[in-house]
């Protein structure tokens, strides 16, 4: 009898913010598009103790560069993650503007159309026509967050708005679908005035594997010389387990010669094989115990 | 012009001839303490008495202060008052008496005043303190049974009055309804208690044996004596003996009431027509009067207006309707009484009908303030956070325990959810409103009481999400649940904790769900 008034009715739904919510998934974000080598290849006391193995060293230090720049790059995509949009359409979001650096205000704009996200962060500078600073593509996959997409970062124009003699022009390609894979593009930078560099990194995890190739300008040889040695390091391990280092030098003090120098180490990081093609470093180690017993440097 | 009013009273000795002022306070309550069942009539036949005092008495109006259904601090500032009137009346030279009359609960130690009470000693007290110098209290704390029914809860032995301790010189008496363990009674078929009731038959005219159209006390405790214990020696509670304890320094006899009063007109009932004659009013539904005449002529007098008088006979009732004037004499002889069915019995029906209003429930309301919450945090943080609301109760309870509420709760605050991948809460602007019917049991009235039953409201909510360009949205639903409550009531204030408990359907996003929520509420009530 009491079932007979058991009613209910109404418009109550969370879509709109549902809806923020996917929008915002189509964004880039630091979990997802920065390098997590070093979080898990070594602990806090082997840190400490210095003796680590000296590709490990480079490419935790490499790793920081990168995220640094991304996560820059991102300051207002974030920023947007801790407020609701301005305005809301059926498939378009504004947030801001917001008061940003160098006086420069700028805003977040999206649309959507067949599950695909387009975004820019458009600037409002004090003086001067607006102007595009960041923008990307997001595919949706299963789910908005496990798509794919890129986006891309004009430095030159933000430094322009800023009045800083900098360039470059940052590309980020990105695939959440199994894992984390990223492709980062830095071409033409240039910061402070300096030369103009080109960079680029690779990353892959997954919970089973992590890949962290890159390419740089390193004083290697540490003898003084102008000439900068052009390093390739992939890093490959396996979480919890252990990895394997490989690098490919020219230039510098090495001239044509190619030096290739692999090293690998425990799951904390640890040298536990080392060896190199001109024997520079001493030799240490059995390879066949190495997590991966083959050298690869061919990815990027 | 008080003393005017009053100077009709005769005190046959030592009061004839000075000035007198009478005072009444007339006490009545249904109500009593917990294990009483509430009496049906002792409110109104405090009121009766109270018509007899003003209309017989002598006692002016200005005079009078009638409690129906008070508490004991009602009695205690009335006594109060009127030791005041009554000092102000002793600095004109004016000798005073002081009525008191009870009708209610009690037991072996105290007044019963509804969740109250005052102890005979606190009553003695009283009395003395107020300084009259001649003070008459009546004191009908009776029980009930079926036909009859035992006033107060449980039997208790005879009002211990220490006349030497509670009494001064100048003079006390006290008239009781019951004595020893007896209980006494009230009468449907009288419509009050029997004492009350054959008290004021007697003072109206009924005791009037030497025919002197003046009852005194004497007179009327005879009367009130005879009747009662006559009337209740077949009923089940058993026989009613009233008891009287009697401290007048005077000689004479106290004069209560006057026959024959200006404001009162006479019906005259010829010993040519013996009989036992009841005298129901008819604009106050009640019966004013009962009378035996044998051989000699009895007269009753009465406020003008509308009487039946009636002889119930074994096979009918024999019915005069008189219509009675002020200073007019009426004979009620033989030529003016009919037959009647006693299926036509107006009085009865009367008599019926205060029964059934006395039945009816009463009603409490309270304040409430409290909160909701729900059964799923989830849903709880997304869609419906948790809110304050406030409202109105009232509350009908019946004799038996019995009760059924009404409610309506409104409410309206901000509050946030927390949405699935948003780093941010979303404000929200929440409206309720709720209206709600329930119905359960209650212990017995108690100063802690509690309840509980079944309780159904309907919902009604609203989210307002003024900073985000979203439209509102509206829920409405009928949750059935359950809903107890504990309190503190003191006197006629009832503080409740109630929590309520049902089942909510719901629609979200265009599905069915359901989930139980919770309101704690804190209730401040009065009960009327």
């Amino acid at each position: 009898m009491i079932l007979l008034f058991i009613f209910a009715c109404g418009t109550v739904t969370n879509g709109p913010f549902d809806d923020d919510a996917n929008f915002l998934a189509a964004l880039p974000d630091e979990a997802r598009q920065t390098v997590g080598f070093g979080d898990d290849t070594t602990d806090a006391a082997a840190r400490g103790l210095g003796d680590r193995a000296d590709l490990v060293e480079l490419s935790v230090v490499i790793a920081a560069q990168v995220n640094g720049f991304v996560l820059g790059t991102l300051g207002l995509v974030d920023r947007v993650r801790e407020l609701p949009p301005t305005e809301r359409g059926d498939n378009t979001r504004r947030w801001g503007p917001y008061e940003g650096d160098c006086g420069v205000s700028a805003s977040l704009l999206m649309s959507r159309e067949f599950g695909v996200y387009q975004w820019s962060v458009l600037g409002h500078p004090t003086e001067g026509d607006d102007g595009t600073v960041l923008y990307g593509t997001h595919f949706s996959g299963e789910t908005v967050v496990g798509g794919d997409g890129s986006f891309v970062w004009d430095h030159g124009r933000w430094a322009s708005w800023c009045g800083l003699d900098e360039s470059g022009v940052v590309t980020v390609d990105y695939d959440n679908r199994d894992g984390v894979d990223l492709l980062v593009l830095v071409e033409h930078l240039s910061l402070d005035g300096a030369e103009p560099t080109d960079w680029t990194y690779a990353y892959t995890r997954t919970d089973t594997l992590g890949d962290f190739q890159y390419r740089t300008v390193s004083d290697l040889a540490e003898d003084g010389s102008d000439e900068l040695a052009t390093v390739t390091v992939r890093d490959r391990w396996i979480p919890g387990t252990g990895g394997r280092s490989d690098a490919q030098v020219t230039g510098g003090g090495f001239g044509d010669t190619l030096w290739q120098w692999s090293q690998c180490w425990g799951a904390t990081g640890r040298l536990t094989f080392q060896t190199d093609s001109l024997a520079l470093t001493e030799t240490v180690g059995n390879e066949a115990d190495c997590v991966f017993e083959a050298a690869e440097v061919d990815r990027l | 012009m008080i003393g005017a009013l009053a100077l009709t009273l005769s005190l046959s000795t030592t009061l004839a001839h000075a000035d007198v002022q009478r005072f009444a306070v007339v006490v009545g309550n249904n109500e009593g303490a917990v294990g009483d069942d509430a009496l049906y009539f002792a409110e109104q036949d405090a009121r009766k008495m109270q018509g007899v005092l003003t209309e017989l008495g002598g006692v002016s109006l200005l005079n009078t202060r009638s409690l129906y259904g008070k508490s004991r601090t009602d009695v205690l500032r009335t006594m109060t008052e009127i030791q005041g009137s009554i000092a102000g009346a002793k600095q004109n030279g004016d000798q005073t008496v002081l009525y008191f009359f009870y009708s209610g609960h009690a037991d072996e130690t105290a007044l019963h005043l509804g969740r109250t009470s005052i102890t005979w000693a606190e009553l003695t007290a009283l009395l003395d303190k107020s300084g009259a110098d001649v003070r008459v209290a009546f004191v009908d704390a009776c029980q009930s049974g079926s036909m009859t029914r035992r006033k107060g809860g449980t039997r208790a032995p005879t009002f211990a009055f220490d006349l030497q301790e509670r009494l001064d010189a100048r003079g006390s008496v006290i008239v009781t309804s019951s004595g020893g363990d007896e209980a006494s009674q009230e009468s449907d078929e009288i419509g009050g208690s029997y004492f009350t009731h054959f008290l004021a038959s007697g003072l109206s005219g009924g005791a009037d044996d030497d025919g002197d159209s003046r009852v005194t006390l004497s007179e009327a405790y005879r009367y009130v004596y005879h009747e009662t214990v006559y009337r209740t020696s077949a009923t089940r509670s058993g026989t009613q003996h009233p008891t009287q304890d009697w401290d007048l320094s005077a000689n004479g006899e106290v004069v209560v009431t006057e026959l024959g009063r200006s404001g009162t007109g006479t019906l005259h009932l010829p010993g040519t027509n013996p009989g036992t004659f009841a005298v129901f009013d008819l604009d106050r539904r009640m019966f004013v009067s009962q009378v035996e005449v044998k051989a000699a002529d009895r007269r009753i007098a009465l406020r003008p207006g509308r009487y039946l008088v009636q002889e119930r006979l074994p096979t009918h009732l024999s019915v005069a309707e008189i219509q009675l004037a002020a200073r007019a004499v009426v004979t009620v002889d033989s030529s003016r009484f009919r037959d009647g069915e006693y299926e036509d019995d107006v009085a009865k029906g009367s008599i019926d009908k205060s029964i059934r209003e006395a039945k009816r429930p009463k009603l409490a309301l309270h304040l409430l303030a409290g909160g909701r919450s729900f059964s799923d945090p989830t849903i709880q943080a997304a869609y419906f956070p948790a809110t304050g609301t406030a409202g109105l109760e009232g509350r009908f309870g019946w004799r038996d325990g019995k009760y059924v509420s009404i409610d309506f709760l409104a409410g309206s605050g901000p509050g946030t959810l927390a949405v699935d991948g948003l780093g941010y809460p979303v404000d929200v602007d929440l409206d309720s409103a709720t209206f709600g019917v329930g119905a359960g049991w209650r212990t017995p009235e108690f100063i802690v009481q509690a309840g509980g039953g079944l309780h159904l409201q309907g919902f009604w909510l609203r989210r307002r999400f003024p900073d985000a360009g979203v439209e509102d949205q509206e829920l409405f639903s009928v949750a059935p649940g359950l809903a107890g409550w504990l309190g503190l009531h003191p006197g006629q204030f009832e503080i409740d904790v109630q929590l309520r408990v049902h089942y909510l359907p719901y629609v979200v996003d265009g599905r069915d769900n359901g989930m139980g929520f919770s309101e704690l509420l804190l209730g401040l009530g009065y009960r009327f």
